[in-house]
């Protein structure tokens, strides 16, 4: 099953596990499903994962 | 124009994957001493090298040969032996500065890579491209882009 | 042909050599690798004995498909009694040795005895030589890769060899081979610390003749090609297996401080990305397009300018997460530190982290620790116990013991705080949240272990139509399924499912990442059946593979009842049960496995193997896998 050229960019929600595609390059995003911010980080122009969330939010809970 | 095999070993990861599907290609076994290509490594310093035939201009191993048994090829850009010819003196072992004119003790002739016949192997499972197959003219402006990208980033902050 | 390598049985006690050939019953019924040498130590090793005595016997060998077309076709496997468990010691690593022990004519060895000196084996092209090794009795593992290449004036010499750790027994001391490459789990160094065995030497230039060479090199780029193009390959070729703690650590599944937090906050500095001031590069084993390898060179501190490879996962969490501390330099000088001494990270992390809870909570102090500050976040008290351990001084040499031993040696009330099982530790995951990672790690066979069995892709929230497709081939399931990894229903297949795929491919000697490991898209029961075809010429359906694959595991479960296992070492710590999760994402906050729900998904586990409430094969499933004769002693 190859990774189809819609796939590409696109990043899944750890928190609810729908997918999005972040702008290309940015190193924070929101997921607009549940609204949680992420930090991103890229291993080629066209593949982008989740690298962490952003802990001074995660913290105040 | 002939392709040539261009070497990048900054993208090498010492897989030697090349050096087993070259063996297979060319004797149906896996065996890195009878592969046409080998990788050079110093592993404590995780320095590898590709090495293979550099198809020279003016091959040494053709200078000595006493049967001309090999020659150029200028439709694929390599050096070819003819085995009909070749009486197993090794001297072209010895002129080789690269050590890529080998001894197959299995067949028990001299080898070297004769670029699959313009269909290489090695390049076609090479995916981190540190061997590659590229048009003879082309290959250099290739590799000043490569080099600039690294750069290309930083000048676009600088302008 | 591929199938032609030998055997050879080395007595280190009298120095006698035996090579045999291996017949094709047993290759049919076990195929090579892990599954043949669980049946040659069930064979040839008698119950009971001490690990660390010359009784043990220690087998090394190739799985069947290494170097031949079949994508990594790389991997060594090495199994023993472990000295650390009592149970099945049993140890796989990939770089070059493998191949190479292949060329040179070779597919298993079992080694017996115990040499008087230090020696090491020197094999080259179906000769086996057994050389002195008392002047390289004592270097690291780096050295003595060099030190013996020199010797034997050939740098394609390959060598796995055993550091300072194996030779002083640690019992979790880890055989090593390349910069990097490590059999890391049970402490099989120890092993061949204990047969006073520094290494074994390998060189060969003999065909491995392929049986259908156009077919398998058109099978192999398909295959390659198809791994290469997922978004798991892209993510593993930049950063390696550290990747994995954007996930684990994001969502709240990391050891923090032993077992105290589910969460390592503020961690940036030991994500992956942070690797890339320190990287110069990547590097792969044989055959290998994903190249997971990490190179880098230490920039500052007294080991300025050392070059090393890796870190892996493991080490984000022992030198990371698990001991409270934050900065990659500590990973990387950790990393670099237990390679040379050839000792397992995984181990030596957990138990230092394990004495830290203690000293945070009193019950050893600096009397103990030779006033060494064991708390969470002190980097150099990491690195001083790295040390001590590898050399079994002071303190360390408790920690030496592994957990078993160093809890009997410390007192009753450490053992709480210890994650272990079997007497072997926990990788860095936080398994409260997860409960197929939970069965994996409680009925692991070689202990504790996340290589056994984990369904990893239990955390990808994949859909039931997928899971389907996986997890209901190549033999018939038609229980249920979940995508959620907070479940209980359906993991035990999928523990089942994955222990039978890790097996098989550690028969074929084929990395697991290539494998449904990380990722859904990669290699199957069908692959693993035509790659087998297309070099060998052996036609074993993927159902057989599954056979094979159960055979051997069912095996080892075997072993280790000879050894005095039961069902309550297929368990977890307590605090599994008794503590809930303190952080993480919403999701997995406030969990902790259920005693009832774990003991209903074992019973399951059991249920699928053929196994009784006890968790022993019973007879129906011996006959139906030919173990009922065992052991057979065919070879």
């Amino acid at each position: 099953m190859k990774k189809g050229k819609s796939r590409e960019g696109e990043v899944r929600c750890l928190n609810c596990f729908s997918r999005f595609r972040p702008a290309p390059g940015v190193e924070r995003a929101f997921c607009p499903e549940c609204k949680m911010e992420w930090r991103i980080s890229w291993a080629s122009k066209k593949t982008a994962k989740i690298r962490g969330p952003v802990w001074e939010k995660v913290s105040k809970e | 124009m002939a392709k040539m095999i261009v070497v990048d070993h900054i993208k090498c990861t010492g897989c030697r994957n090349c050096e087993l599907v070259c063996s297979v290609r060319n004797t149906g076994a896996s065996n890195p001493s009878r592969a046409r290509i080998n990788v050079i490594k110093w592993e404590s310093e995780g320095f590898y090298f590709p090495m293979l035939c550099q198809q020279c201009q003016n091959p040494a191993c053709m200078a000595v040969c006493p049967k001309d048994a090999i020659s150029k090829d200028d439709n694929l850009g390599r050096v070819v032996i003819d085995y009909n010819l070749c009486i197993g003196c090794q001297l072209c072992v010895a002129a080789c500065p690269f050590g890529c004119m080998s001894v197959d003790t299995v067949e028990n002739r001299v080898i070297k890579c004769e670029l699959c016949d313009g269909d290489p192997e090695c390049v076609k499972f090479c995916d981190s491209k540190a061997i590659d197959y590229i048009e003879a003219d082309i290959v250099t402006l290739k590799k000043k882009r490569a080099a600039i990208e690294k750069f290309s980033e930083l000048m676009k902050r600088l302008a | 042909m591929a199938l032609n390598r030998k055997i050879a049985y080395i007595d280190l006690t009298t120095g006698e050599i035996d090579i045999k050939p291996i017949p094709l019953k047993l290759r049919e019924l076990y195929l090579g690798g892990r599954g043949l040498d669980v049946y040659l130590l069930y064979n040839h090793l008698r119950a009971g004995v001490d690990a660390l005595s010359s009784e043990n016997v220690l087998l090394v060998s190739a799985g069947i498909l290494v170097g031949t077309l079949a994508s990594a076709s790389t991997r060594t496997h090495v199994a023993a009694k472990s000295p650390l468990t009592g149970f099945i010691g049993s140890s796989n690593m990939g770089g070059f040795f493998a191949p190479e022990l292949r060329w040179a004519g070779f597919d298993h060895l079992v080694i017996k005895g115990k040499a008087e000196k230090p020696v090491y084996l020197w094999i080259n092209n179906g000769k086996i030589e057994i050389r002195n090794a008392e002047n390289i009795w004592g270097e690291g593992t780096y050295n003595t890769q060099t030190a013996i290449r020199e010797e034997l004036s050939d740098d394609e010499v390959q060598i796995m060899c055993i550091g300072p750790a194996g030779e002083k027994l640690v019992r979790f001391a880890n055989v090593r081979t390349g910069y990097k490459n490590s059999g890391g789990r049970t402490g099989m160094g120890a092993v061949l610390g204990s047969k006073n065995l520094k290494a074994i030497a390998v060189r060969g230039t003999m065909d491995i003749n392929i049986k259908y060479p156009d077919k398998a090199l058109e099978y192999n780029k398909k295959i390659i090609d198809r791994i290469t193009s997922t978004k798991f390959c892209q993510i593993m070729q930049k950063w390696g297996t550290m990747f994995i703690y954007g996930v684990t650590n994001t969502t709240g599944l990391v050891r923090v401080n032993n077992f105290q937090l589910n969460q390592h906050k503020f961690s940036e500095d030991i994500e992956c990305e942070s690797i890339e001031k320190y990287s110069v590069g990547t590097a792969g084993c044989f055959g290998c397009q994903i190249h997971c390898r990490g190179k880098y060179v230490i920039r500052t501190g007294s080991y300025a300018g050392t070059y090393s490879e890796g870190p892996e996962y493991t080490s984000q969490g022992a030198f990371g997460a698990e001991v409270g501390c934050r900065n990659m330099e500590t990973i990387l000088i950790g990393n670099h530190l237990v390679n040379d001494y050839g000792l397992d990270t995984l181990e030596t992390g957990s138990l230092i982290a394990w004495a830290m809870e203690l000293y945070e909570n009193g019950i050893i102090t600096d009397r103990d620790t030779d006033g060494i500050k064991l708390r969470f976040g002190n980097d150099n008290a990491v690195i001083e116990m790295i040390h001590k351990i590898a050399k079994r001084e002071g303190f360390g040499d408790v920690l030496a013991e592994g957990p078993v031993r160093a809890i009997g040696k410390i007192g009753k009330e450490s053992e709480r705080y210890c994650i272990h099982v079997k007497g072997m530790s926990n990788l860095h995951s936080d398994e409260r949240a997860t409960p197929s990672l939970a069965l994996g790690i409680a009925t692991a066979s070689r202990g504790s272990d996340h290589l056994r069995s984990r369904p990893a892709i239990d955390l990808y929230h994949l859909p039931l139509e997928l899971l389907k497709k996986i997890y209901c081939q190549p033999t018939p399931y038609d229980g249920p399924l979940s995508s959620d990894y907070r479940d209980y229903t359906g993991k035990a297949r999928m523990v089942q499912w994955q222990e039978m795929c890790y097996e098989a491919v550690d028969c074929l000697g084929v990395c697991k990442y290539h494998t449904i490991f990380l990722s859904p898209n990669l290699m199957n029961f069908e692959d693993f059946s035509n790659f087998l075809f297309y070099n060998t010429g052996l036609k074993i359906e993927p159902e057989k593979i599954w056979e094979v694959a159960d055979r051997a595991y069912t095996l080892e479960r075997l072993f280790n009842i000879r050894e005095g296992l039961t069902r309550k070492d297929d368990w977890l710590p307590d605090r599994y049960f008794d503590e809930p999760t303190p952080l993480g994402l919403d999701i997995v906050k406030g969990k902790k496995i259920d005693r009832k729900k774990f003991k209903k998904m074992l019973d399951e586990y059991y249920e699928l193997h053929g196994w009784d409430e006890n968790g022993v094969p019973t007879a129906e499933i011996l006959e139906k896998l030919s173990l009922d004769k065992e052991p057979t002693h065919i070879l």
